[in-house]
């Protein structure tokens, strides 16, 4: 499987990591999943409103959990979902994850490590995790289903 | 169309309850019943989407019966149905607007979509008799953070949003993580009470570009560091003084931003809505800034400050003064904007 391992420092560089992952995306003619994994307080939100801008949404990205998915039009269309609160796979048939799935759009699911079972094969995995050795800030952003080739230009 | 002694039955499923309410004229609330599924969300830590969908089909007919029976009114004596139709989850607000569509053609009454939001801001009007437009509100709960100019019943202006997570949200998160449960608003305001809030400081979220826009993924982020860094070092963390050291932070953000709006707008009276209206340091602190401003402040009961339908009833009054129906297309939207 082909993976591509960015490092941030700081909000920024996850912010200019994520714009960039997205920018890339947006090309694609079939429908992409992205998969956004790590702890509490680890970046996500700052990585979704790098992405969002990334595909030149104009809006502010703002929290999912509460709706569990909120959805933002821009060059391509953005579903931004935040399945944490989803306990069961059973869940997502009754907000029509399926549907969401197929739309011509960009998938951004945070928490995705919950419901892998519903997950495409072919879904691009971002994990965030720190590094303590490293520095406070540090973070490593590892995007598992793009390669070096994704990001030459 | 009469314009009087209009009889307006509610209901509201965006989220949790399940509720139906008759509104008498827009301030008169003849009945109000919620179906509280706190309980079955306590065991799960969180709202369960499947559960509250599968739990407003059960319950729905029966608070729609005991609010008539409440109100002392059949469905002949209804002027009007009136639903929330958005933003919530999508599902819950399925079961309200095809309920409430169901009754409108059955009984041939006028329908009324509502905007959950504006409900919250109206649950003002219902206690406070004198209250008019215009008015500032801060609209606080665990899926919103906004405050709204009320110009006049039917023209609002947000001024200000959350640029990240809601404080209710971070009320919710920070409470999971220091192991206080589910709600986490009412958790950590009962943990507060016996912690000192100056004990840690934590960022208070400024927006660059803006005045009065919020952030709280911040200052959840920090609450997290702290705990993180404790663990790594073996520091034994004082819940309590967390608690209140992280409410004082966010507390402070949403009174000194509501008071700087109703200041720069000159406006006199300050409400307050949502869930985390009921927070009781919110509630002193904002009680103390608008006093000292010369602003007066009104707040609804802790029974209209969580969702029910008393306050869709109230909102619909407005929209149905100006002819506002909606047909049978009517469909839910989750990410309805005001």
């Amino acid at each position: 499987m082909s993976k591509v391992i960015f490092e941030s420092f700081c909000d920024k560089d996850t912010f200019d990591i994520a714009f960039k992952i997205a920018n890339n995306l947006k090309a694609r003619s079939t429908p992409v999943a992205v998969c956004l994994d790590g702890d509490l307080g680890v970046g996500k939100t700052v990585f979704a409103k790098g992405f969002g801008a990334g595909l030149n949404i104009k809006k502010d990205i703002v929290s999912p959990t509460f709706n569990i998915v909120k959805t933002y039009e821009g060059e391509k269309r953005l579903h931004h979902f935040d399945v944490y609160r989803i306990s069961d796979i059973a869940e997502l048939d009754e907000i029509g994850f399926d549907e969401f799935l197929f739309d011509d759009a960009v998938i951004l699911i945070e928490w995705s490590n919950l419901i892998k079972e519903a997950l495409p094969k072919d879904a691009i995995k971002v994990v965030i995790s720190k590094n303590p050795e490293k520095g406070f800030d540090y973070r490593q952003i590892a995007v598992e289903g793009m390669d070096d080739e994704d990001f030459r230009n | 169309m009469k314009k009087n002694n209009i009889k307006i039955l509610a209901i509201e499923s965006s989220c949790d309850e399940t509720a139906a309410a008759v509104v008498e004229d827009g301030r008169k609330v003849l009945s109000n019943i919620i179906s509280s599924q706190i309980d079955l969300h306590t065991i799960y830590g969180g709202v369960v989407p499947e559960i509250a969908s599968r739990k407003h089909i059960e319950n729905i007919n029966f608070v729609i019966r005991d609010a008539l029976k409440e109100a002392n009114v059949t469905f002949d004596d209804i002027d009007a149905v009136a639903v929330t139709y958005g933003p919530g989850l999508v599902g819950a607000l399925l079961v309200g607007v095809g309920e409430a569509k169901a009754l409108a053609y059955g009984l041939k009454k006028p329908l009324i979509g509502v905007h959950h939001i504006k409900g919250h801001v109206f649950a003002n009007l219902i206690e406070h008799e004198n209250l008019m437009p215009p008015f500032v509100c801060l609209i606080v709960s665990g899926g919103h953070t906004e405050i709204a100019i009320v110009k006049d019943y039917n023209d609002f202006e947000i001024v200000a949003t959350t640029r990240d997570d809601a404080a209710g949200e971070a009320f919710d998160k920070v409470a999971r993580s220091v192991g206080l449960g589910y709600p986490g608003g009412p958790k950590i305001d009962k943990a507060a009470k016996l912690g000192n809030p100056f004990a840690i400081e934590f960022p208070k979220a400024r927006v660059n570009d803006s005045k009065y826009d919020f952030s709280f993924s911040g200052v959840k982020s920090a609450v997290l560091n702290y705990q993180n860094k404790a663990n790594m070092t073996g520091e034994k963390i004082n819940v309590n003084d967390l608690a209140a050291s992280f409410q004082r932070a966010v507390v402070e953000v949403l009174v000194e931003h509501t008071v700087t709006v109703a200041k720069d707008y000159n406006i006199k009276n300050v409400a307050m809505a949502g869930g985390v209206a009921s927070n009781t340091a919110l509630r002193s602190l904002m009680e103390e800034k608008c006093s000292e401003e010369g602003l007066k402040l009104h707040f609804p009961s802790p029974v209209y400050c969580t969702d029910n339908a008393a306050m869709i009833g109230v909102a619909a009054y407005y929209e149905y003064l100006n002819g506002n129906f909606k047909d049978l297309t009517l469909n839910a939207v989750p990410n309805l904007e005001l």
